[in-house]
């Protein structure tokens, strides 16, 4: 709907369309296949069919942004819940509080982040190189979170096949 | 316990760098604007307490009976951030549980009990646990998943039907007991007359006998003694169908027996005869039994080449008056070959034959099998002939189809009729 409403504001519509088709087809996909690696990209691809086309957007960026957000933890929870529980009543409230708490939040904050990266200032080496390095952090801190999976992923995929299939084979004597 | 990260943490900080490297080198701040939202997330996500968690299984009982229903309760106490758990007790064949996770939340410092029935499907040694625990921070960031605390041992016994009739020994100790002797003493069952001799008691005097005869006579009885029993379990090889198997039989049979046997206060030796030798000495008693059932709780059939004969077996362990009672699918020979060693060596032997044709596929109605399995059962035939030949009588039975006292009452009619005489 974000991805529509943002084609039509747009010069070119079709090619707009055409993204937001694409998107909606890989998260689909993501989610029906149980594949969490194509949720990024559908996400990319909303972001790019809003920001690409210049001009006046219907649909303020940070609010954009925010939603977004959404989309991508709603995809990413959709995929974390696929075994077959018994869960109590309002188990999945936190969380829901939390992701919705996060993109209230967002709003402002992108909005701060627009309105300083509006400001008419020269470019300089030294903005150059703030910005710099937030791009290196951000690299910084996906390098040691993928190091934080890999490092466990052997030992996480033989807990959570343990926790999916319902029988173990015998661990004991008879 | 393991830590891990979800995919999208990665995966959002790598579309905030795209980002803000877009919104840098072409110069469009909405770019910046809407990577700030994911980025927001990973820094929450990060700044949040760790998840940690404690905790344990505990069963009801540790030993139960084949059959019966046990619980189980696993205690999870959060000691990190308010997490949601996922809790699973995992099962094995012969160990049943509920396939089913529990899901919760769980606030920082709290605890929670989680029931679980378990139901055990066969006599043995199962290992119940350690549970399964999954814990999520408040926004599914991070995870903690592996085992909470130990698994508890379980002990499940055989079930089995009490007999009313044993097979009787044809000698017996020189210790008061249960079964009627066939030598001459002090005792109620009536024997003999002989006449007096110089200390019998005045109260033997069987006066009817004194008054037709003249010259006094004295009543002669069979003492009650107890006796040596002699367990052999026969674990070279079993025939086995789905779960249930030969050995299953011996076991239920073992322990029927033992009980029955210890409650007449004889003694019972157990020997497991097979890939690994192991033995309990001849003892009487309670303890006996507990010994005996725990022993056989661990019965199991280990493969192995080598051969073995009853040499390998200590002499306390077969007393020379012992009854000898096998329980065996006569498949194995070294098993055959060791009890027709035992009967050479004049051992009163007695083999209850658990039948293996019922784990035939034959008796799935396969066609195939059908010719092989006749032949089969003349091999057998003619191999429980030899046995009887021998003086040995071999009963068979086919569990669960009859009773095992139908088996016990052939051995003990072959016996009346078709008695060996008895070895010095």
């Amino acid at each position: 709907m974000l991805g529509v409403a943002t084609a039509f504001d747009a010069p070119q519509s079709g090619l707009g369309l055409l993204g937001t088709g694409a998107a909606t087809l890989l998260l689909v996909l993501a989610l029906a296949a149980a594949r969490p690696a194509a949720v990024p990209f559908a996400l990319l691809l909303l972001g790019a069919v809003y920001a690409l086309p210049a001009g006046h957007h219907v649909i303020a960026v940070p609010i954009y942004g925010s939603v977004l957000l959404v989309c991508g933890e709603l995809a990413y929870w959709s995929l974390d819940e696929r075994i077959r529980e018994r869960a109590d009543a309002g188990v999945e409230l936190p969380r829901l509080v939390a992701i919705v708490a996060v993109g209230v939040a967002a709003i402002p904050v992108s909005a701060l982040v627009l309105a300083a990266a509006d400001t008419d200032v020269a470019r300089s080496p030294a903005g150059t190189a703030v910005g710099a390095a937030a791009i290196v952090a951000c690299v910084a801190l996906l390098v040691a979170l993928a190091h934080l999976r890999g490092g466990v992923r052997a030992q996480q995929r033989a807990v959570s096949d343990r926790f999916v299939s319902p029988t173990v084979s015998p661990t004991q004597q008879n | 316990m393991t830590r891990s990260a979800s995919p999208r943490l990665p995966a959002y900080a790598a579309l905030a760098a795209f980002g803000l490297v877009a919104a840098l080198g072409a110069g469009r701040p909405a770019l910046a604007a809407l990577a700030t939202p994911f980025a927001l997330l990973v820094v929450v996500a990060l700044a949040g307490a760790p998840v940690a968690l404690d905790g344990g299984l505990r069963l009801e009982r540790e030993r139960v009976l084949e059959g019966e229903p046990v619980g189980a309760t696993a205690t999870v106490i959060n000691t990190g951030a308010a997490a949601r758990v996922e809790l699973y007790l995992p099962t094995t064949p012969r160990l049943q549980s509920e396939p089913v996770a529990t899901a919760f939340w769980l606030a920082a410092g709290a605890r929670r009990e989680v029931h679980f029935k378990l139901e055990v499907d066969r006599w043995g040694v199962h290992g119940a646990g350690p549970a399964l625990v999954r814990s999520r921070d408040r926004l599914g960031a991070f995870a903690l998943e592996g085992d909470l605390g130990k698994a508890c041992e379980l002990r499940a016994y055989p079930k089995f039907d009490r007999l009313r009739r044993l097979v009787a020994p044809l000698r017996t100790r020189p210790v008061l007991g249960s079964q009627v002797a066939r030598e001459r003493g002090e005792g109620i069952e009536f024997a003999d007359l002989r006449p007096l001799v110089a200390g019998d008691r005045v109260r033997r005097i069987n006066w009817r006998a004194t008054s037709r005869r003249r010259v006094p006579y004295v009543n002669v009885q069979h003492p009650e003694q107890s006796t040596d029993v002699v367990l052999f379990l026969d674990t070279f090889a079993q025939a086995e169908h789905a779960e249930q198997g030969t050995l299953d039989a011996a076991v239920v049979a073992a322990a029927a027996l033992a009980s029955a046997y210890l409650a007449r206060r004889d003694r019972v030796a157990l020997v497991s005869f097979g890939g690994v030798v192991s033995w309990l000495t001849p003892s009487a008693g309670a303890a006996q039994l507990y010994r005996i059932v725990d022993a056989l709780l661990t019965s199991e059939i280990r493969r192995g080449h080598k051969w073995k004969n009853v040499v390998h077996l200590p002499r306390r362990l077969l007393p020379a008056r012992a009854l000898v009672l096998a329980l065996t699918p006569l498949l194995d020979a070294r098993g055959i070959d060791a009890l027709l060693d035992l009967r050479a060596r004049g051992y009163d032997l007695a083999v209850v034959e658990i039948s293996p044709l019922l784990h035939t596929p034959a008796q799935d109605g396969d066609e195939a099998y059908r010719l092989p399995l006749r032949l089969w059962a003349l091999q057998r035939d003619a191999l429980r002939a030899r046995f009887e030949a021998l003086g040995v009588p071999v009963a068979s039975w086919q569990h669960p189809h009859t009773s095992l006292e139908l088996a016990v009452e052939e051995v003990i009619t072959f016996r009346r009729h078709a008695r060996p005489a008895p070895h010095a």
